[in-house]
Order: structure tokens, then sequence, then C-alpha cells
């Protein structure tokens, strides 16, 4: 049975429909390839991909993608962003692209370089220890590759937006530097994968935040490896989702060094027929003591087609760390209503606010909090 | 610090296994393999019915296209199910009475501290007529030795006995309830045990009944290259209440001998079943030579509504514990319950925990989870709370905490979480932490041996879980642990 999953999965993937473009003249697609030979291919109804269907991933990926060749705007001083093919980008793109990703063994990764339709850098120069604007990954539901690197002791912070695009992200943060990634991801009717990985060197930070609302299908897969000590890692977002949609959050933070931190905080409200799937995982190595790492994921379903699917996994191999992950399910809290029922307010608009004030827990910003569709009023500056 | 402290962990980690003797008998022992024809010869020693025969064959043609798993969070070497010996019992009849039984085998229980005469409690105390009495039945490899205080227990109404027994005496409860609870097909192991089970416990608890005493079953594993393949059937009819205690012991060998059990538990209207294991394997050497695999499938229905069954084990043996005693909550307003203290050290593995499956109205469940590992083990756990559809107003609550004890352990914690309906209510919190410095200061601040004051630590630690176990147990587990961690800070 699974070597007959296997089959069916290799077959959507080996057929390529169209010409990709090379994006970069260093990518060897031949060696890619055989990589994905090598690789064991995503087995379905199987960890990760329980409760989503890699195939309608992979198909998406069979689909022709629009190129397009817009970059992101550089506006501020200390930070360049360049194609593949940029001279100035090329050799840092090669000695980088698929290393932070191919650590953590993902072949949708890989056939995501083999089908890249656009390929970028963002680079921070080093020392910069002013933030400038936050460089803007616009939406695309292209295929694309992006290389973040952030050098040693220096500052990038860039919003990202998603929609029914394939796009992998790979982030180095060398040793002092900071990272700040907000991501949103407002409603899409395509299949949408996200991937993500960040390798955190030591002293350096990397925060994130990520809001989503409905898709047909969205699937973020995000690895952070800590590989330097006394690196501080915090995650944070949350979701509404509503119809039919479904969302599904695949989150590792491997801890490989000492003296760490991370926080990693989740908070959805999931309705009508919807989906959200959490898998939030802290992995400490042997060679990771004093790490202190903590998760919670808090799921509010309002209705009774709504499922939640949650699995906060500890995988701990060194005994001086301190580590805890929380993880509910459940309604709306009748006392709260009938709190704010005594004091006049319509129950509609109880059940509005409690969940606002629900999701306000995890938005730290005005964009956050304008694609939850909560209200600004009472939500924190960012 | 005084000279008599070891410096590391590791050097103070050992772990004395008093159980590891092995009974000299004379023993009649199936030769290694696997084949219809053995499935049929273990049949036909047990006399069994045609209908029972044909289940274990369709079982072993199911298992024969099964695939082992491999998804759990141990590591071992695959099993050479050819090389197995799939019946071993002492040789001659079954004793009709305890006097009839072989005197070497009174002297293991002795040994053991467990009383096959009635007169005695498991402490092993004579019996006050105050003292609550237990009766147990003794499993001696493929068979049932002797049960104790059957007849009493019959007058309630309550039947007892070994599974090989129930087939002929009880027939119809037996062909009602096998495989309901755990179908012959639901796992690898299962599908195996369905259809080489030996013998293991049945109770049988008449409506509006309770169990005048503790009911208990007793394992032991002697012969060599055997595994042993129990069954046990508990059903607890309208109304009644049965609390039931498993104890395990084996001889130390440097061969790793298998355990694939089948429990299954049947809860009607109103009835309550509570299930007590003091899993006490033979756990390996230091460097992880030998000790007993223990693949485990135990489950139970609350089919009834008001239904109740608990789980409690205390798991300290084992090269390898692999189970999931686990609760269908089919019943309006059912209740199940899981309090587990497992402890690994030197090279042992246990990947461990409990599905809860809420079917009915008013569910409740309940998940109290105690890893404790040292050495360089590995101890996981692995947990499912599943809300379904029609689980209205279904509530869990799962905490589940790791300790560790020295820096080459590892603890993991992998709780699946479903929940298909607005008004479940599902919460799960989970730590990981070790014995603290302070924690330590303390106690030794206060003149406890450093040693003393882990056990302490460790107890209170487990004190959620040792509370839900029936008092003799509760000493019985609380020595256990002791035992165990011997040695193991300093």
């Amino acid at each position: 049975m699974v070597g007959a999953g296997h089959q069916s999965l290799a077959a959507a993937v080996c057929p390529m429909t169209f010409q990709p473009v090379k994006i970069a003249p260093w990518i060897d697609a031949k060696q890619i390839e055989q990589t994905i030979e090598n690789t064991r291919l995503p087995q379905p109804r199987k960890d990760p991909w329980k409760y989503t269907s890699v195939k309608q991933v992979l198909e998406r990926l069979d689909n022709p993608f629009e190129r397009t060749d817009q970059l992101p705007e550089q506006n501020g001083s200390g930070v360049f962003v360049g194609d593949f093919g940029d001279p100035k980008i090329s050799s840092l793109a090669h000695k980088y692209v698929n290393q932070i990703s191919n650590s953590s063994n993902n072949v949708l990764a890989s056939l995501n370089l083999l089908r890249a339709q656009q390929g970028y850098a963002i680079v921070s120069s080093e020392n910069n220890d002013s933030v400038g604007p936050a460089v803007q990954i616009p939406a695309s539901d292209s295929c694309e590759r992006i290389l973040i690197l952030v050098q040693e002791r220096a500052n990038l912070e860039f919003i990202e937006h998603t929609s029914g695009g394939n796009r992998v992200i790979e982030c180095l943060i060398l040793p002092g530097g900071q990272l700040v990634h907000r991501r949103i991801q407002p409603a899409t009717t395509h299949v949408e994968y996200n991937s993500l990985s960040v390798n955190v060197m030591e002293n350096s930070s990397y925060k994130m935040t990520q809001y989503s609302v409905g898709a047909q299908l969205r699937r973020n897969d995000i690895v952070i490896n800590i590989e330097g000590e006394g690196a501080r890692v915090d995650v944070s977002g949350g979701w509404k989702l509503a119809d039919t949609s479904h969302l599904d959050t695949q989150l590792a933070v491997n801890h490989r060094a000492k003296g760490a931190t991370s926080q990693q905080k989740f908070h959805g409200v999931v309705g009508d027929s919807a989906r959200a799937i959490f898998n939030g995982r802290i992995y400490i190595a042997r060679n990771a003591p004093k790490t202190d790492a903590h998760l919670q994921n808090k799921n509010i379903a309002t209705s009774d087609g709504a499922a939640i699917f949650t699995k906060p996994e500890l995988e701990i191999y060194a005994d001086d760390v301190a580590c805890s992950h929380g993880a509910t399910s459940g309604q709306l809290d009748e006392q709260q209503i009938f709190y704010l029922r005594t004091r006049g307010i319509p129950d509609d608009r109880s059940r509005e606010l409690i969940l606002e004030g629900f999701l306000a827990e995890i938005v730290e910003h005005e964009e956050g909090a304008r694609v939850l569709g909560i209200e600004s009023k009472g939500v924190p500056g960012p | 610090m005084t000279n008599n402290i070891a410096t590391t962990p590791e050097e103070l980690i050992r772990k004395e296994y008093t159980a590891g003797f092995v009974t000299d008998i004379e023993t009649e022992t199936f030769p290694p393999g696997l084949s219809e024809e053995v499935v049929r010869e273990i049949s036909r020693k047990k006399a069994e019915p045609e209908w029972l025969t044909e289940w274990r064959l369709d079982a072993l043609r199911r298992w024969e296209k099964m695939e082992e798993p491999t998804w759990a969070h141990v590591k071992f070497p695959s099993i050479d199910y050819q090389a197995i010996s799939y019946f071993a019992a002492p040789k001659g009849d079954k004793p009709k009475s305890l006097d009839e039984v072989d005197p070497e085998l009174l002297r293991t229980y002795e040994k053991l501290g467990i009383p096959l005469h009635e007169q005695k409690i498991l402490a092993g105390v004579e019996e006050e007529p105050s003292q609550p009495r237990v009766a147990v039945d003794a499993v001696f490899d493929s068979v049932s030795i002797t049960t104790t205080f059957k007849e009493t227990l019959k007058e309630h109404g309550v039947v007892f006995c070994s599974f090989s027994e129930a087939v002929q005496s009880h027939p119809d409860l037996v062909k009602k309830y096998l495989g309901s609870v755990v179908p012959k097909t639901d796992n690898f192991y299962a599908a195996l045990n369905s259809a080489v089970f030996s013998d293991g416990s049945f109770v049988y608890v008449p409506k509006g009944v309770r169990c005048p005493m503790e009911l208990s079953t007793y394992f032991r594993i002697n012969a060599e290259n055997t595994g042993q393949f129990e069954r046990t059937l508990i059903i607890a009819d309208e109304g009644s209440y049965v609390s039931y205690l498993e104890g395990c012991t084996a001889p130390m060998r440097d061969e790793n001998q298998l355990h694939a059990a089948v429990v299954e538990l049947i809860a009607l209207d109103d009835a309550q079943i509570k299930y007590s294991t003091v899993q006490n394997w033979y756990p390996g050497d230091e460097n992880g030579v030998g000790g007993i695999y223990n693949f485990v499938t135990k489950r139970g229905t609350c089919r009834g509504a008001r239904s109740h069954i608990s789980w409690t084990q205390v798991e300290t043996g084992s090269a390898i514990t692999w189970k999931y005693p686990s609760v269908i909550l089919r019943g309006d307003d059912s209740i199940g319950e899981f309090y587990s203290v497992a402890l690994t050290n030197n090279r042992q593995q246990a990947d461990t925990g409990t599905k809860m499956t809420h079917i009915g109205r008013n569910t409740k469940s309940t998940i109290v989870s105690k890893g404790i590992s040292a050495g360089h083990s590995s101890n996981a756990y692995r947990g499912l709370v599943r809300m379904n559809p029609g689980a209205r107003n279904a509530r869990n609550y799962t905490q589940c905490d790791s300790l560790l004890i020295g820096s080459e352990c590892a603890a993991h914690t992998f709780p699946y979480i479903e929940s298909r309906r607005q008004d479940a209510i599902v919460e799960h919190e989970a730590t990981t932490t070790r014995v603290s410095d302070d924690q330590l200061f303390m106690c030794r601040q206060r003149g406890i041996e450093p040693e003393k004051a882990v056990s302490m630590i460790v107890n209170g630690f487990c004190r959620d879980v040792f509370r839900e176990l029936p008092m003799e147990f509760a000493v019985e587990a609380s020595k256990l642990l002791e035992v165990s961690l011997e040695g193991a800070v300093g």
C-alpha cells in the first residue's frame, strides 16, 4: 500500500508539462533531479501529510506558473535586492540556495527550485545599525525562490504577502544579526505552498508573525534551526478560517546550540466547515543544554463542521532544559458571553468581541489585525 | 560532599532486577516456528471449539499479509517470527487444585511475593478479616497454573478464571465479546496474538454486582526462546464494578523475548472497570542486552451510558515498551481515564500513551502521564484525543510531564488532538524538566541522602498516578521506583 502511494506520487512529480525558466546559470537541474530521486517522497495520510493532500500540492506544481519579473522595491539603504543572475548576488546565492532548506530534507523545496519562475535574494549589509523601511515581498501566484541573508550585526525587516503560489524562502542570520519577518496570508481560492527555512547563528534573533485567513488549501512548512549559542527565536501568529478553507502549518524549531530561547504562540478561530492543522515541534539536541523553549496553540471552533487537528511535539535529548507546551481546542466561553450580555451587548456582538480579544492576544501590528478582520482598536502597535 | 557519593549520574544509575531468576522445571515447548499447523496444535491442546480454531487461522492468514509497523520512536533489530516458540507449559496435566501444583512453581510465586494460598494477601501478610483479599490468576509461560478464590467469587456470580477455561465454561460470552474491542486485524501484533494467544484471564461481573475483592493476574515468562501471547477479556455488566490488577516479571536472559498481549475491556451501562498494571518485565542489562519486547494492545470500550474505564499503569520494566491503553467512549456520559508512570533507565525504550475516542455525548476523559528518563534511555508519550462529530459537550484534560535524570537520556511528547465538534473542550499541557539543583539542595540541607532525595522527588512527581493505584500496588510501585533509581544522582 505504501509502495503504491509512492508510485502515484512519483508519477505526479516526474512529468513536466511546461518548460521552466532557468533562474540562474548555476542551477544544476540534473543534480537536483538526482537528489529528488534519492529522497523519500512524502507519504499520503502519514505524518507530516496526515491531514493535507500532498497530491494537490504536487499537482499545483505541474500547472504553468505566471512569470513575474518584478522584484521587491529597494527603499532603504543597507539592504540590497537582486535576482539570482545579478553578479552581486550570484556567488552568494550559489553558496546558500538549497543548502538551508536541504538540511531539513524537504523534497518539495528541491522541486520548487526546478520549477521556479523567479529567484532573488535580499541581502543586508554588515553592521547596518538602523532599520530602514521594511522590504515588501508582494503576493504572487508564481513559483518563486527567495534567499534572505542578514549579515553580521545587521538588521533586516521584511513583510511577505502570499497568495496561491509556491514559494520557498531560505534565511540565514549571521552572528549578531536580527531579522523581523511579517507574513500576511490573505484569502485565496488557490492551492498554496510555502516553505520557510531559517538558520539562526549565535546571538542573532529571528522574529516572525504569520496571520492567515482562508484558502482552498494552504500549507506552511517552517523549519527554524538554531545553530548558534544565545540565539532568540519568537514565532507567533493566528488564523481565522471560514467556509471550506484548509490551513496546515507545520512548524519545527530545532535547538542545536546551547543557551538559546524560543517561543511559539498561535491562536486560531475556525468556523463553518474549515480545517485548521497545526503541528508545532520543539527539538532539543544533546549539545543544546540551557535551552528555554515554549509552545502554545489555542483554538476556538465556532461551528460544528469545523475541524481542528493540533499536535504540539517535544523531542528532547538534553537534560538541563526548561520546555513546555500547551494546546487547547474548545468553543467560546459561555460565562464570558454572559458577562457581556449583562452589560447590554447583544449576543452576536458579544461573540465577535470575545473572538477579537482572543486573536488580539497574538496580533502585533495593524496589517495583521486587518487581515484577520479584527478592529484595530485596542491592538498594540508594532 | 562525602566520598561514597559517585560523581556522575551515569556511574550511579544501576538497576537491580530481583525477579530475574529461572525456575528449573520440566517444560513442554513447541519447536520454534509459526504455521497453520502450530495454530491448530495450540487450539487442539486447549480443546477449543471449531469456530475458535477458524478464528485463529483467519487471524494468522491476515497477519501474514500485514507489514510490521515502524512509526514508533523505538529501535530494535528485526524480529524473526519463525525463531520463536509459540507454546511453552510446565509438563503434565493442569492441576485441579493448589495441592497438585508443582512445589517448584509454588516456590517461584512465593519468591515473587505473589500469594497463591488463599489465606494470604498480596503483600504477603496473614489475612485479618478486615483486610481486603486479592484473587490471583497465575499465568506461567503459556498456561494458567491456578486461580484463587474462584468459589468465593462464584457465590457473588463473578466469573474469574483463565481464558482457556472460559472458552469451555462460558463459550457464549467469549464468542460474543472476543475481538469486539480489538479486532483481530487491528494491528500487526494484535493479529499475531489473535492467531497464537495462549492463556490470560477472563472476568465477567454480572449486573449490579460489586466485585467483593481485587482480582489480579500475575504473568511470568520462564521458558527460553518463547514469547508470551496472553489474552485478557473483562466484561462488566450493567451497574457492576471490578478492580483488576496485573503484574509481570521474567528471568534475566541475553536474548530478547516477545510479549504481545491483547486486553479487551467492556463496560456496559453504569459499570466501572479499574485496570491497574505494574509492569516489571526484565529490562535488559545496562548495555541493553536482553530484555522483553512488550508490544501490547490494550483497549476498553465504554459501551453503556455512564460507564467508566480507568487505566493505571506503572511501567518500569521491558527493554522496549510499546503500548497505548485506550478507551472508546461510546456510551453517553461515560468516563475514560489514563494514569501512567513510565520509567526508563539504561538502554530501555518506551513509546507509550493512550487514545481517547469520544463518540457519545457528555463523555469525559482525563490523561495524566509522567515519564522519567535516566541513563541512556528514551521515553516517549504518544497520545490521541479524538472528538467525533456526535460527541456533544465532550471534555478532555491531558497533562504529561517528563523528568530527565542525566544528560544522555531523551524524553519526547507526541500528542495528537483531533476535534470535530464545536462544544468539545480539549486541554493539553506538557512540561519537561530535570530534577532541579534547588530541590536537591533543599533536601540535602535537611540531611537527606542524595539518593533518598531523588527518590522522594520522583515519588512526588508521580504522586498523581500512585494515588490512583490500589493500596497494595501503590506500595509495590513506590518500592519499584526506589530500586530502579538506586544511586541515580550525586
